[in-house]
């Protein structure tokens, strides 16, 4: 008890911690990258819960296109989820196309929806596949380019 | 450039219709072909040939069905001294027919004891290899349609021989062919009973759709076309001429779901094949497309058509039933949608009109159609021959590069070409329904069956790029815009073309 006690004085004296306010914690999740924020999910339970919040993806996916639209995050979350819809597809296409920044314009409605597109044929797969085979559509997103 | 792929592009034209002293004048085209850039096949150089009268005279081997082989080994022995040993070594067994061309091939490897004795040194000019395997798969073609079957079934077993010292794409290709012209040669008759082969063949396709690009570029062009035919339309119908697991329209009903305004009723009608088996491959898809939809809130409906051949459906089959229309006002519009199916029909003559009077009387708002460009339809076997060559050779080099991840796909789409390759080869008549034409001619028939030409927008043509943007080796393919229509192909080479048809007047 004396050491808990000695350590939460310690805090206090420290000032904030980074667990105490979970919003907080999540704006600031919300401005990793994709991997980190994967990462971030092991750090102890309080993280995994926050990096696995539907929002932080949503943020991170409209770092790249906008996904914002109310019509769109029914959608999405209809075939999956952000986090999916990341992991699956916005996050390996913006590795392979090598974009850096957030895109606009004509490209990015293209880019939003052909991800779109693709994200739903994985959903597609997934349903009914009964353990079969694994769904793979999105395989050659994983397969790694020889940049030789 | 991969030197294997190089192979197929070595001038031929040199060599033919010149010398009288053999099939192949092979010392001249090997030492043109020494400083020779990549050129692409001169096919106007392929005329009928004579059977060879004699050879050179320097040819040891007095079996006459070697013939072939006479002057290319005169040519070899001119140029080469030390050659792979191991061709002599792995010659066939029992089969004393297929060692000896072998044998005369690389001549210095046998029969001259210096060069035995001497320390081996394997050289294996694959490139040398490479060329002689083309001609004689051409060679053997050229057999084949004159009839030769002797001559040609040899110079099948030396092509297998030849592949097996190859690598990549151009093993395989040669090998699927040598294989499709053995059934020709020896009749080996049905080639297989399609109809018990369906869920094969359904996985095959699977593993087509996710090792390349051709599928999803097909699925992708034509739901673009289809999304910009329907703005604005509440009702909407899709009539697809060949569903099998419905990989198009996850994608297509995402996007009619995120339309401003909200989606509209979507109504498709998947039609396939006849099955023998019990199960009910359209109903499971159809259901699977229905969960999807109802996850993202699409109004859908399903009807599943079993038909052996798109010939037998007739309009009123695939209109809405009257009671439908009669709930709403808004009237329904159609699309008619076609991939890879077209093509199938030019084996009966008759048929092909007769769909395309069966898709003109429905009127559909757009019609959707993908084919392979490919020039194998005609009449003269070896055309045929060398034009499948070159496409699936294309093909197989496309297919190439892929991980250890995505091996079983890239062996498995292999499989799927293969059995493309045996009918377009082996087949004749009705059977042979892999009957390629290029989108000139797919445009002429179409055009003359009642339509015109809905040009496919910029949408299409970016979401396109951006999608083989993303496939591993995605520099090598190239899509290109033609007239309205949008190709995809390797490298130089168009492989698949989509078009988009409205009625005409």
């Amino acid at each position: 008890m004396g050491t808990v006690q000695g350590e939460g004085e310690h805090d206090k004296a420290r000032g904030y911690h980074i667990n105490d306010n979970a919003d907080l914690l999540a704006e600031i999740l919300a401005r990793l990258d994709g991997r980190s924020l994967a990462a971030a999910a092991s750090v102890c339970c309080l993280w995994r819960a926050v990096s696995s919040k539907e929002s932080v993806w949503e943020a991170l996916c409209n770092r790249h296109v906008s996904y914002a639209s109310n019509g769109t995050r029914a959608v999405v979350a209809a075939l999956g989820g952000y986090r999916r819809l990341y992991c699956r597809c916005v996050g390996p296409i913006a590795d392979r196309l090598l974009v850096t920044g957030r895109e606009t314009g004509p490209t990015a409605a293209v880019r939003l929806s052909l991800s779109m597109s693709l994200f739903s044929i994985d959903c597609y797969e997934r349903l009914v596949v009964g353990g079969r085979q694994s769904p793979s559509s999105l395989l050659f997103l994983r397969n790694t380019v020889d940049v030789s | 450039m991969d030197p294997n792929f190089s192979a197929f592009h070595m001038p031929l034209a040199p060599m033919f219709g010149q010398s009288s002293s053999g099939f192949f004048d092979t010392s001249e085209n090997l030492a043109s072909t020494e400083s020779s850039t990549v050129a692409s096949i001169d096919l106007s150089a392929l005329p009928s040939r004579k059977k060879p009268r004699g050879y050179d005279s320097g040819n040891s081997n007095q079996d006459n069905d070697c013939a072939m082989y006479g002057s290319m080994k005169n040519g070899l022995r001119d140029r080469k001294r030390m050659r792979n040993s191991s061709f002599s070594s792995s010659s066939r067994g029992g089969d004393r027919q297929a060692a000896n061309p072998v044998g005369s091939m690389m001549p210095n490897s046998v029969r001259d004891p210096e060069v035995s004795s001497a320390t081996p040194v394997v050289i294996i000019d694959t490139q040398e290899v490479g060329i002689h395997l083309v001609h004689a798969l051409m060679a053997c073609a050229e057999m084949v349609q004159e009839e030769n079957y002797r001559t040609a079934g040899i110079l099948v077993k030396q092509i297998l021989v030849l592949a097996s010292s190859q690598g990549g794409a151009m093993r395989k290709v040669a090998e699927y062919f040598a294989e499709a012209l053995a059934r020709r040669i020896y009749r080996l008759h049905p080639l297989r009973d399609r109809s018990l082969d369906s869920a094969f063949s359904d996985a095959l396709q699977m593993h087509f759709y996710e090792s390349c690009p051709y599928l999803k570029f097909a699925h992708f062009t034509a739901n673009q076309a289809i999304l910009e035919a329907f703005t604005g339309c509440r009702r909407l119908h899709v009539i697809d001429f060949s569903l099998n697991q419905g990989m198009q329209w996850p994608a297509l009903m995402q996007a009619l779901a995120l339309r401003p305004g909200g989606p509209p009723s979507f109504r498709l009608t998947g039609i396939g094949p006849t099955h023998t088996d019990n199960t009910d491959t359209l109903q499971q898809v159809g259901y699977k497309l229905a969960q999807l939809a109802e996850n993202i809130h699409v109004d859908f409906e399903f009807r599943g058509l079993v038909a052996g051949s798109l010939a037998d459906l007739e309009p009123y089959i695939l209109e809405s039933p009257p009671s439908a229309n009669e709930e709403s006002e808004e009237p329904e519009v159609v699309a008619i949608n076609s991939i890879f199916e077209l093509h199938r029909l030019l084996a009966r003559p008759g048929d092909l009109e007769k769909v395309l009077a069966t898709v003109r009387a429905v009127k559909p708002r757009i019609f959707t159609v993908v084919e392979q460009e490919s020039n194998d339809n005609t009449g003269p076997f070896i055309e045929r021959f060398t034009e499948a060559l070159h496409y699936y050779s294309t093909m197989f080099d496309s297919l190439e590069g892929v991980t250890s991840e995505g091996q079983q796909d890239q062996v498995m789409s292999e499989v799927y070409l293969g059995q493309q390759i045996c009918n377009v080869v082996a087949c004749e008549g009705e059977e042979r329904t892999e009957r390629h034409e290029t989108l000139v001619q797919w445009c002429g028939r179409i055009v003359g069956a009642g339509f015109e030409l809905e040009h496919l927008g910029s949408n299409a043509f970016k979401q396109a790029s951006m999608l083989l943007a993303l496939f591993a080796g995605g520099d090598g393919y190239r899509v290109e815009e033609k007239e309205g229509c949008l190709t995809l192909g390797w490298h130089t080479r168009p492989l698949i073309a989509t078009s988009a048809w409205r009625l005409a007047g």
